[in-house]
């Protein structure tokens, strides 16, 4: 099956479970939002679905176009077409951003022909991203602010132009117009060959890229699955909304 | 960090690339061991005038005299009795490229050498077996006065100059490598700049040790008048010996008033040489004085770039890297010291130890009493790659003014997972992804120097870090 | 469970000169006395210009406690013996020893302001056993020469040891404070803040060595030197060095010498304070980061003495 299947996770880090049991489905072409509580493991499902070396499965599968993911380390994974927008990317000093893009589109199943055809590419997506070309002298992530962070994400999207992308709370801490640009590049990407899940916690994302389906993940697995009325649900009630409607219980799924 | 990271012994890689050998053919070649025999017929080849006989002599007793230093790297297997301090290769220098002897061409060409003369250099000044065999300076040099020769011309048609500087700043008694290296000096640049001359193509001598326990004790002197540049560029590489090697410099560097001088070095002897250097520079009042230090070969290295700040408004800057592999030992770091009122400094060091490889960092920076306006930071930043290798910190701050501020920050880690998470998560591998943490971890150094040395530096990096399979 | 000032049999520690233990400190098995109870001890002079003084602290598995030391000068004698000439100096040595046990937890209180008729010597050896935690505050005035070396040993994993020192210096004080950490069990952890003001022509070395060996995996350690030079003729030296023998580790020392600073003095006056009070003002603010861990009762006079002998005054208080 087209897209990325996860069955049965569950998995912990050091002695604490942190995700358990947990089912989600996003077929290709779609776009799914995944909310929840903090601390209820949001961001640790990326983190697995990446391949973090601190987490461990216990049981379950990861499949993406049915390739299993588990026995991939996280360069293969990510060679096999999956992408994290990081909530908090890592810092590289002394390493620019046009070096670091360079060597990555050439990682790419139809990479750039030569230099002046990704140099082409590149300025085309900083005009898009409306990112300042000085950008690319800049030392990867080092000293940019929290928004230009997550526009560097996004710039990485698309110039590598994964299969699947999981973006960890990539709308948090944006003004207005960052947001806007973060989600036309989403929005780019949009299409069949791609499929995405979009942690966050707040609906203004979700307004600008509309999700295919929405998921509530609590507790470590998911809680509730549905259309775009549990965002507004969310927005109204809150997470004790979701749980009054979902009865609380493990099983109960929220179907329309 | 996994493992997983490739070793290559430097040996293989570099034999590939640099270890050969040329046949010997030196024409004058003194005894092994050193006498005042050898001082004195060294002396007599260069045809030197009497007080530079003497000085060479007095330095050979205080050679004998002064002891080995108690710290620092392991130099027990040093045998200085079983070294030749000299052999002249061929007669006369060559003012032309073209009239050089073939086979030493052809080392340089191979070394790469002959493209970059034509595209950066003002003069080359290359070095064979202790004597300069070639110089060349352009015209327009020549006509602004600036003059760059080996230092026994300089001897001989400038000794006024000499005179006036030479072993000023590093006197033979500074300690017992610059003994040495006073007593049996041979090679080495000169250069003078005149007031208000800038010279902006970098100046450059190779340097090449082609013989079995052979000594390299090259000497070189840079003076800048008032108001005047010039950066001068000291590189290296020499073929694989079984015999333990030595070079043993002097540098010494003087920036008066308002000039500048920049020093960059790629240092990259072979795995068997003991790299015993002495650097230093005067900097007069508002002069600015910069020390670009990159030592990725030898045995072991002992080198601390020095700087003195003479006069109020100078400042000194170093920059230095090291990288040790195995059975390597870089003992580096700077020296600063503030004799004048509202002078600055800056050292940055970084360093990278790996396969049981050991980086140490020894600096010093002292402030005099009674001065004002005085700043100083020093930054040391290692990495160590694997749980073999070492990493050594071992910095003096010695404040004596109210009115100084004096910083010193230094980190040891090894490569912080989550960035490696990061670049995998990009698709590079773990080794590639390490490289390129690397690459960035040197980048401030690697900037600062001309292109063809930046890209020599960073393929030295890279021969190290990866395996030499393509 | 006292101090006992007990004469007991001299135990070889790890010195190579044999201390003669004159008191030990210990906290049995799982002990942990009643919430903020200190311990007092004094360590006086007696007169025995050169005799080293031994004492001990031992806390068994899981045993807490809370320990006050002051290093003094006999009463009502100010420390000289009745052979002392005037102008002559006398020399107090001691060694401490501190060992805790698995998991056990010492918060140790050290204050030191002897007159400068007293050359000091101290050598300490700490050995920290598996999940201990040593928090020690080390507090010292001393007016004469002296040597201070402290040792501390991680051999357990997961042992810590978080350490701040507040030193002032005046007129001819010299003190070398010697401290190094070696870690050896993995994943050990340890912090060190040295603070110091100097006066007049003081003179303070700091020499502080982070070493991780091979089998300390996964430690962390950190060192800062911080001193505040009050005016010209002193002089500060810091020496922070790291040893390190293993990659898996973090480890950063920072240090900072200088007066004060001109942003800060500028804004102090700029409400009204003179320069003086302002570099006074100053001074406290930079050690009261290490006095202000010290125990309720004793903090306020330990300040107010801390201040007076570092404050700037009229015409000078060294004779």
């Amino acid at each position: 099956m087209k897209g990325l299947q996860i069955r049965g996770l569950t998995a912990r880090i050091d002695e604490k479970i942190i995700i358990n049991g947990l089912d989600l489905t996003v077929e290709d072409g779609q776009i799914h939002a995944l909310m929840g509580p903090n601390g209820h493991g949001k961001s640790t499902l990326a983190n697995i679905l990446m391949g973090h070396p601190r987490y461990t499965v216990q049981e379950g599968a990861i499949t993406l176009d049915d390739t299993d993911l588990m026995t991939l380390d996280v360069s293969q994974r990510a060679r096999r077409g999956l992408f994290l927008a990081f909530q908090y990317p890592a810092e590289i000093p002394g390493l620019t951003v046009a070096k670091f893009l360079k060597r990555v589109a050439d990682l790419r199943r139809d990479p750039p022909k030569n230099a002046a055809a990704f140099l082409g590419e590149l300025k085309e997506n900083l005009k898009f991203l409306e990112i300042d070309p000085s950008f690319v002298n800049r030392y990867l992530n080092d000293g940019f602010s929290g928004g230009e962070k997550k526009r560097m994400e996004i710039l990485q999207l698309l110039t590598i132009r994964p299969r699947f992308a999981i973006f960890d709370e990539t709308d948090s801490g944006l003004d207005v117009d960052a947001l806007k640009v973060v989600s036309a590049g989403i929005n780019r990407m949009r299409g069949e060959g791609f499929s995405a899940l979009l942690i966050t916690h707040y609906r203004r994302l979700l307004d600008l890229v509309r999700p295919d389906r929405v998921h509530i993940l609590e507790r470590g697995h998911i809680v509730a699955s549905g259309g775009f009325e549990l965002v507004e649900l969310l927005e109204q009630d809150g997470y004790d909304g979701i749980r009054r409607l979902v009865g609380g219980t493990k099983e109960a799924v929220y179907e329309r | 960090m996994s493992a997983d990271t490739l070793v290559r012994d430097i040996g293989t890689a570099y034999g590939e690339r640099f270890g050969f050998s040329m046949p010997d053919r030196s024409v004058l070649r003194t005894e092994k061991g050193l006498t005042e025999a050898t001082v004195r017929e060294i002396s007599e080849a260069k045809q030197e005038p009497e007080w530079m006989l003497r000085f060479r002599l007095r330095a050979l007793d205080l050679f004998n005299l002064l002891p080995m230093p108690s710290w620092g790297a392991d130099l027990s297997e040093l045998r200085f009795d079983e070294m030749t301090y000299y052999a002249k290769p061929t007669e006369g220098s060559s003012q032309n490229w073209d009239e050089l002897p073939e086979e030493i061409k052809d080392t340089y060409e191979r070394l790469g050498i002959p493209e970059a003369e034509r595209k950066f250099l003002a003069g080359v000044g290359a070095q064979y077996d202790s004597e300069m065999v070639y110089h060349h300076i352009r015209e327009d040099l020549e006509k602004k006065g600036v003059l760059f020769s080996d230092v026994e011309t300089a001897v001989r048609e400038h000794p006024e100059i000499v005179k006036r500087f030479f072993g000023t700043i590093i006197p033979p008694d500074d300690n017992k490598f610059a003994a040495l290296n006073s007593a049996v000096w041979s090679g080495g640049s000169f250069v003078y700049v005149p007031p208000g001359v800038h010279v902006e193509i970098p100046l450059q001598a190779y340097f090449r040790v082609n013989s079995q326990s052979f000594g390299q004790f090259e000497r070189t002197l840079i003076i800048a008048d008032e108001g005047s540049f010039v950066h001068y560029i000291e590189g290296c590489t020499a073929p694989v010996f079984s015999k333990d090697s030595l070079h043993s410099a002097v540098v010494e560097i003087v920036a008066l008033a308002n000039a500048r001088i920049r020093y960059s070095t790629v240092q990259n002897w072979s795995s068997n040489m003991y790299n015993l250097v002495t650097k230093r520079a005067f900097a007069y009042e508002n002069a600015v004085m910069e020390w670009v230090d990159g030592n990725i070969g030898s045995k072991a290295t002992m080198k601390y770039p020095a700087i003195f700040l003479m006069g109020p408004g100078a400042r000194g800057e170093v920059l230095s890297i090291a990288f040790a592999g195995k059975g390597q030992e870089q003992d580096t770091g700077a020296k600063v010291l503030h004799f004048a009122s509202n002078t600055s400094s800056v050292v940055t060091s970084k360093s990278i130890s790996k396969d049981g490889g050991t980086a140490s960092y020894r600096g010093l920076v002292k402030v005099e009493a009674g001065l004002t306006g005085i700043k100083s930071k020093v930054e040391c930043d290692a990495l160590i790659l694997d749980p073999h290798s070492k990493s050594n910190t071992y910095p003096v701050m010695d404040i004596r003014s109210e009115n100084a501020s004096m910083e010193h920050e230094a980190r040891v880690s090894k490569i912080s997972e989550e960035q490696l998470f990061y670049l995998m998560s990009r698709g590079l591998t773990e080794e590639e992804a390490a490289v390129m943490i690397v690459h960035g971890f040197i980048d401030p150094l690697v900037k600062e120097l001309p292109m063809e040395y930046a890209v020599e530096l960073n393929r030295l990096i890279e021969l190290e870090m990866e395996g030499s399979v393509g | 469970m006292t101090a006992t000032l007990t004469k007991a049999t001299p135990q070889r520690g790890s010195l190579a000169e044999a201390p003669e233990f004159l008191w030990t400190f210990k906290a049995p098995l799982g002990s942990n006395r009643d919430e903020g109870e200190l311990t007092h001890i004094t360590i006086p002079f007696r007169g025995d210009s050169g005799r080293l003084q031994g004492g001990a602290i031992h806390l068994e598995d899981h045993a807490r406690a809370r320990v006050f030391l002051q290093y003094k000068t006999q009463e009502p004698s100010p420390g000289r013996s009745p052979g002392a000439m005037d102008g002559e100096t006398e020399l107090f040595r001691t060694s401490l020893e501190i060992h805790l046990g698995p998991y056990a937890q010492l918060e140790l209180f050290v204050l030191s302001s002897l007159p400068a008729t007293l050359t000091r010597e101290a050598l300490d050896h700490c050995t920290l056993e598996e999940g201990s935690r040593l928090i020690w505050t080390d507090v010292g005035f001393d007016a004469g020469k002296g040597t201070y070396e402290r040792n501390i040993m991680f051999t357990g994993k997961e042992s810590e040891l978080d350490f701040a020192g507040a030193y002032g210096a005046v007129c001819d004080t010299e003190g070398t404070y010697i401290l190094t950490t070696r870690h050896r069990g993995p994943r050990t952890k340890s912090r060190v803040y040295l603070k110091s003001a100097l006066k007049d022509s003081a003179h303070l070395i700091f020499k502080g060595l982070i070493h991780i060996e091979e089998s300390a995996a996964g430690s962390d350690a950190y060192l800062s030197n911080r001193n505040l030079v009050l005016n010209d003729g002193v002089r500060a030296e810091s020496l922070p060095q790291l040893k390190i023998e293993t990659d898996d580790v973090v480890c950063s020392h920072g240090s900072t010498t200088g007066g004060p600073r001109e942003e800060e003095l500028f804004y102090l006056t700029s409400r009204g304070l003179d320069t003086d009070s302002a570099k006074s003002l100053l001074v406290e603010a930079h050690l009261s980061a290490v006095l202000d861990r010290l125990p309720e009762e004793s903090r306020e006079e330990v300040e107010r003495r801390a201040f007076d002998l570092l404050g700037i005054h009229e015409g000078g208080a060294c004779s």
